[in-house]
């Protein structure tokens, strides 16, 4: 076949035809493109309007401080300074960890509080809304409704939201509110540290994820180091507190539970002898504690807690040491 | 492992490809008047979603996404799709006149199925809810592919057998082909509800 | 005149795609559990169809019969792709409530169906008005069972609240595939009732036509042999 039977046969109509419309369609798609395509503003955009029905508002985004973004309990991924009628509010996108068979739920989180650097410190006032906008495994999140989140926000105890009281708040998704409490103390934190300009106690320490960091208090006498230490909240068992003292090997030598904060007596007997299992440990062997069966007792939260707190005293050693004395 | 699992448990029980999101209806009631056939339909089906994404997943999230025209992906997976189809149908029909036999009439239609399309779709999106919170990789990919085609060929061996028994009933005038075979789907669906608890 | 009509009611009843030819059944289980979401895609199908038939039409002589079924899918993703980017842009609920429903309309059946069946055989003026009628056609159906689907098992309408209980299982895919097989079943009687009396009809008019003449035929024969 010749060059020139070649351009006449069908087969280079069919070709050329398919290819010109498979250009022209490509062409055009991409102008289209170029004119319609969503910006990643425009898309944070639409999300925060969602927040806020039937209200115009304006912010500036913030870069997100790294430091206090990514703990155990919650991430923040976006943050946001309101401004205009909305001054001195603030708007964290969080995402709460331990919730429901080891998922997260995800929500904005509107805080007011008062700004302040490190000289001049500010304070936190509360949390205005809190708007649910994803979640991972968590089946029965439907049980939440609004006054549910409103009445985790009224309730602070030690500090902190707590999803967690005897009386109190009773929705069939406790595990999903617990991680609800978990982001709304994590924008707390990351509103303090990042706007108010308050240095956290325990800034910089090691395993201060499950601790709370203002109730709880450090002594140093000669090489001992002994901690006053209440726990947070580890999805339902909330508010332990502990003394704990770390010799100069940096191990654990006294270890006393002064308040068991698990949701009741029939949890508390199911716990295991976590005195007996810490005492004379180091961190090392603390670690490796964490993940093993031992503390797998039927009050696993409980357990997890008394650890991170025995952890929080032995990794810290050093630094509590050079702090306090 | 974990994940495994709750790829495996996901595809086939819970959100299974008809009975949960509705893909892939055509050919479920198109082709499954006897088991045989079902069989055949469900097989060829479940080779192509595993190839077409084991090919389309890649190509989007390592050519497509970096060199920003991952816009044109419609088109690009349809494409890939359909001479996918084409390549496979040539192959079969060289090596094995006796699979092409069984299995080869199926295959040109289902370049327009939707379950094809619709998986390679699913895969490149937000997908965590479904496959246990872990995140997207190529094998966990392939691998949803697979099982989700296996949870279709499970529903087309199903329908088939009820369907082959409804052969032998009388069914009123208006109520015969489609209405019958979509109220005998319903029934599948609502025994498939059940299983939305175990995740 | 009569063509358009014909055309129109074809594709709107005779030959409606959703209840008679049992095409695109795959968005149309996956969104009639909310009768918005069902109006919704009807839209885009009715757009998208109207122009791939008009665009298809247009090219019909230009495209070679060997590759025509390529070139009709390049048209058609390009258009689904284009009404997903307008929609993302400007009324990213919609693309929202569509989902991933909005890519397959590339393989519903029906916009390739009438491009091969109707618009490569047709003037560019046909093939708008039986897109478009055929869309009208998925619109409605659609739109109707949404209806039913979302008043039986969500209690409400086009998100709007009107009954305080609610049957759950008619929002799941079980409660659309029920209600699909029914309404076909309903729609198919209705229309086989009324082509039944249009046929009786018309063959009551060509009887009486034709007794007409031979009436008239044999008087004419009676006068000439009087």
């Amino acid at each position: 076949m010749t060059a020139k039977e070649f351009f006449k046969s069908t087969a280079f109509k069919c070709i050329a035809v398919l290819l010109s419309i498979v250009l022209i369609c490509g062409i055009l798609l991409t102008l289209c493109n170029a004119l319609f395509f969503v910006t990643d503003e425009e898309r944070t955009a639409r999300a925060v309007a969602k927040v806020f029905p039937g209200e115009e508002v304006t912010y500036t985004q913030d870069e997100v401080a790294a430091k206090y973004a990514d703990t155990a309990s919650y991430s923040v991924s976006q943050a946001f300074t309101m401004t205009g009628s909305r001054k001195g509010q603030y708007l964290l996108n969080v995402t709460g960890k331990g919730g429901y068979s080891s998922g997260t739920v995800t929500c904005w989180i509107l805080i007011e509080a008062v700004s302040g650097d490190t000289t001049n410190p500010g304070s936190f006032t509360g949390i205005e809304k809190v708007v649910v906008t994803a979640n991972t495994n968590q089946s029965f999140i439907n049980y939440i409704g609004e006054d549910d989140i409103q009445a985790v926000i009224d309730k602070q105890e030690n500090n902190g939201f707590t999803n967690y009281d005897t009386s109190g708040i009773k929705t069939g998704a406790t595990f999903s509110l617990g991680a609800i409490a978990n982001a709304m103390n994590g924008a707390k934190t990351y509103t303090e540290s990042v706007y108010c300009g308050l240095v956290q106690p325990f800034d910089g320490y090691l395993y201060t994820d499950l601790i709370n960091r203002n109730a709880t208090t450090v002594e140093v006498s000669g090489t001992d180091v002994t901690y006053h230490v209440t726990t947070g909240s580890n999805i339902e068992p909330s508010g332990f507190v502990i003394d704990i003292t770390v010799g100069a090997d940096g191990k654990i030598s006294s270890y006393t539970i002064i308040t068991n904060g698990s949701t009741g007596q029939s949890y508390s007997d199911l716990m295991a002898d976590i005195v007996t299992l810490v005492t004379g440990k180091s961190q090392e062997e603390l670690e490796s504690l964490l993940t093993s069966n031992d503390i797998a007792t039927g009050a696993t939260h409980s357990n997890e807690l008394c650890v991170h707190a025995a952890l929080f005293a032995v990794a810290n050693y050093t630094t509590a040491l050079a702090d306090y004395s | 492992m974990a994940t495994v699992i709750a790829i495996i448990l996901s595809a086939v029980l819970t959100n299974n490809f008809i009975t949960k999101q509705t893909l892939g209806i055509c050919p479920f009631l198109g082709v499954s008047k006897k088991t045989s056939s079902a069989v055949g339909m469900g097989v060829a089906v479940t080779i192509v979603m595993t190839l077409a994404t084991a090919v389309t997943y890649p190509i989007y999230e390592y050519v497509m996404v970096p060199l920003n025209f991952a816009f044109l992906e419609i088109i690009v997976f349809i494409f890939i799709i359909a001479s996918l189809v084409q390549m496979l149908e040539m192959i079969i029909r060289k090596v094995s006149p006796a699979l092409y036999n069984a299995m080869g009439v199926y295959l040109p239609l289902i370049t327009t199925n939707c379950a094809v399309l619709g998986v390679c779709e699913l895969v490149i999106g937000d997908m965590s809810d479904l496959i246990g919170g872990a995140a997207m990789n190529f094998g966990w990919a392939v691998l949803y592919a697979f099982f989700a085609g296996l949870g279709f060929t499970l529903i087309m061996i199903i329908m088939s057998g009820m369907r082959e028994k409804l052969n032998n009933i009388k069914v009123a005038k208006y109520l015969n082909g489609f209405p019958i075979s979509m109220v005998t789907a319903s029934f599948i669906c609502m025994a498939f509800m059940v299983f939305t608890y175990i995740a | 005149m009569n063509k358009y009509k014909k055309i129109t009611l074809d594709g709107i009843f005779f030959n409606n795609p959703t209840f008679i030819l049992v095409l695109g059944t795959c968005p149309t289980l996956g969104l009639i559990s909310s009768a918005l979401s069902a109006l919704e895609m009807g839209l885009a199908v009715i757009v998208i169809l109207t122009l791939s038939n008009v665009i298809i039409s247009a090219l019909r002589n230009l495209i070679p019969n060997e590759v025509r079924i390529p070139c009709y899918i390049v048209v058609i993703a390009t258009l689904v792709t284009l009404i997903r980017m307008v929609l993302d842009k400007f009324l990213p609920d919609v693309y929202e409530a569509l989902g991933g429903f909005l890519a397959l309309i590339v393989v519903n059946c029906i916009i390739l169906g009438r491009a091969e069946a109707f618009a490569n055989k047709h003037t560019v003026a046909e093939s708008a008005v039986d897109g478009l009628s055929n869309g009208v056609g998925f619109t409605m159906a659609l739109t109707a069972m949404g209806i039913i689907c979302e008043f039986l098992g969500k209690g409400s309408l086009f998100g709007f609240e009107i009954m305080p209980f609610s049957i759950g299982m008619l929002s799941t895919p079980a409660g659309a595939f029920i209600v699909f097989g029914l309404s076909i079943c309903a729609f198919t009687a209705i229309i086989d009732k009324f082509q039944r009396g249009a046929r009786v009809k018309a063959n009551r008019l060509a009887r009486e036509n034709l007794m007409g003449v031979n009436a008239a035929g044999e008087q004419t024969v009676e006068e000439v042999k009087a």
